[in-house]
């Protein structure tokens, strides 16, 4: 069966769903990196703050 | 309302009805058809990557992949999500993988394809408003 860590598969989420959102909604080349790179923090930046602050409750 | 047509646009300046349900229905049966058919090539080629990366590592995890048999709306949902997936819904059916939930990973796999369906489906939403005029 194939494994892949909790991470992996949020960093391959949070990649793929930001740059489709970017190339949809912002015009430009330089405005749609800076949208998905933005995107992409804010997905595993949110999801690291999110386990941190339920590692207290989480045993 | 059409949209000004940018100097980096070769494409179609003024849409029509026809031509944004043609890119609609491109769009949804396969990832970036629509806008490759609206020449819009770059945004073609991110799209099918990311949208077949998402299907591809949703079977390869032996996500669920729902079909018409569901049992509770929340299924119904996962099946429409799916079905977004266009053309890559029927292939990976006919894969035959057999999910495994009580795992992880079969969870993320789950939850990979429904995202790449509703994505694609945003994708052939914005094809369709490309070829109607209505954005740029």
């Amino acid at each position: 069966m194939p494994s892949i860590s909790h991470f992996a598969a949020m960093t391959l989420f949070a990649a793929a769903a930001s740059a489709t959102l970017a190339f949809h909604s912002r015009p430009t080349n330089r405005e749609r990196f800076l949208y998905a790179l933005k995107t992409f923090v804010m997905f595993v930046g949110g999801a690291i703050l999110i386990a941190w602050l339920l590692y207290p409750i989480s045993r | 309302m059409s949209g000004p047509a940018g100097s980096n646009s070769p494409s179609v300046s003024r849409g029509s009805w026809l031509l944004g349900v043609s890119a609609f229905l491109a769009g949804w049966l396969v990832p970036g058809l629509g806008h490759a058919l609206l020449r819009r090539w770059t945004r073609a080629g991110v799209f099918l990557i990311s949208i077949v990366s998402l299907a591809a590592a949703g079977v390869w995890l032996h996500g669920k992949i729902y079909d018409a048999h569901a049992a509770d709306p929340f299924e119904w949902l996962g099946y429409l999500a799916d079905l977004g997936a266009g053309v890559l819904y029927p292939v990976a059916q006919q894969m035959h993988v057999i999910p495994d939930l009580s795992r992880a990973p079969g969870d993320y796999g789950t939850r990979f394809f429904a995202a790449a369906g509703a994505l694609n489906l945003l994708c052939a939403f914005d094809a369709y408003a490309i070829g109607t005029g209505r954005k740029d």
